[in-house]
C-alpha cells in the first residue's frame, strides 16, 4: 500500500488496470504545493509534482495528475499533469489512454499556454469577473508509447463543470467492424437543479 | 469503512473470501475506485484525512496540516493491492 499527499487536500479520482494485469492507471488531483507520489513517508519518493497557483499570489490551484504504473511493483512509470479532475480510462491498452477532468486555470497549466478553451475570447476559461474560475471539463488523449499528449479538446459552460466517470466504447464492437471511439462521461451535480447526465463526443 | 470480497458463480450462494477493515477514525476517509485484475488481484485507491490509516496491517500517516477553518485535516490518498486471499502488500 503506498500513500499519497502534500501538506493540502488530495483528490481520488479512478483508477483501472489493463486487460494483462500488467499496468495501473492512476487518476487523481492535487492542490499542496508539493504533492508527493509514491511514498508520503518514504524518502525516497519517486515523484513530486508542484501545482501552479491560478494567479500570481492568489491561491493555488488544484491540479489533476495521471499515473501509469507498474501493477505489481507499484513503481511509477511515468505521470503527467493537466487541470484538476477526475476520470481515466484506457482506449486500447497498447495504444492510447483516454483521461477526463476538469480544470480552473485560465492562462496556462505549467509551461504551457492554455488558451484553446476560451469560450468568447478574453482569455479565460469563464465568463470575465469570476473569482475565482469556474471548472471546465478537459478531454485528453494520451500516447502509451511515448507519453505524448495526442489531442485534447475542451468543454465549458457558464457553471462548473465536473467530470466523474469516463467510459471509452466502440460502437461497432461485436458488429464486425471497428469503428471511432466514442467517449461518455457523467457530470457531478454542482447545483441544488442540476440533473447528472453523460456527454458524448467522438 | 470495510471491503468485502465475495465468490460469483451462477449456482451456488455467494461466499466470502476476504474482508478488510480500511481507514481511521475519522468518518470522511473514502474508497473511490476499486478493480480487479484478470488474475483477481484488487486494485483499491482512496483518500483519507484521518491521521493515520490502516489496511491489512499496513499504516500510512497523513502528512497534510489542518485546514483552519474547520479544524479538518487536510487529505492524503492511499492506493493498495489485495491479493486474492486478501493479502495487502
Amino acid at each position: 500500500m503506498q500513500g499519497w499527499g502534500g501538506e493540502l487536500n488530495e483528490f481520488a479520482g479512478n483508477l483501472l488496470t489493463d486487460s494483462t494485469g500488467t499496468k495501473l492507471f492512476v487518476v487523481g488531483g492535487y492542490e499542496s504545493g508539493e504533492f508527493y507520489l509514491g511514498s508520503v513517508e518514504s524518502d525516497d519518493t519517486m515523484v513530486i509534482y508542484r501545482s501552479m497557483p491560478w494567479e500570481e499570489g492568489e491561491a493555488v490551484g488544484s491540479t489533476f495528475s495521471y499515473v501509469e504504473m507498474d501493477a505489481k511493483s507499484g513503481e511509477v512509470a511515468w505521470a503527467g499533469d493537466y487541470g484538476d479532475g477526475k476520470g481515466v480510462a484506457v482506449v486500447s491498452d497498447a495504444v492510447q489512454m483516454c483521461i477526463v477532468g476538469s480544470y480552473s486555470t485560465f492562462d496556462k497549466v505549467g509551461e504551457e499556454e492554455w488558451m484553446m478553451f476560451d469560450d468568447d475570447d478574453d482569455g479565460r476559461s469563464s465568463p470575465a469577473g469570476a473569482l475565482p474560475p469556474n471548472l471546465d471539463t478537459l478531454l485528453a488523449c494520451v500516447s502509451l508509447k511515448d507519453d505524448s499528449e495526442t489531442w485534447t479538446r475542451g468543454f465549458a459552460g457558464d457553471g462548473d463543470d465536473v467530470p466523474t466517470d469516463l467510459v471509452v466504447e466502440d460502437p461497432m464492437a461485436g458488429r464486425g467492424g471497428e469503428g471511432p471511439r466514442r467517449c461518455i462521461w457523467r457530470e457531478r451535480p454542482t447545483a441544488p437543479s442540476f440533473s447528472p447526465h453523460w456527454k458524448i463526443t467522438t | 469503512m470495510y471491503i468485502q470480497s465475495l465468490s460469483s458463480s451462477t449456482t451456488t450462494a455467494p461466499a466470502q473470501t476476504f474482508a478488510l477493515k480500511v481507514g481511521g477514525v475519522r468518518f470522511d476517509d473514502t474508497i473511490r475506485s476499486i478493480a480487479v485484475d484478470a488474475d483477481g488481484v484488487t486494485y483499491v485507491f482512496g483518500e483519507f484525512s484521518s491521521p493515520t490509516m490502516s489496511m491489512g496491517g499496513i499504516k500510512l500517516t497523513n502528512v497534510g496540516t489542518s485546514n483552519l477553518a474547520d479544524s479538518k485535516p487536510s487529505t492524503d490518498l492511499f492506493l493498495a493491492r489485495i491479493g486474492r486471499g486478501g493479502a495487502v502488500d
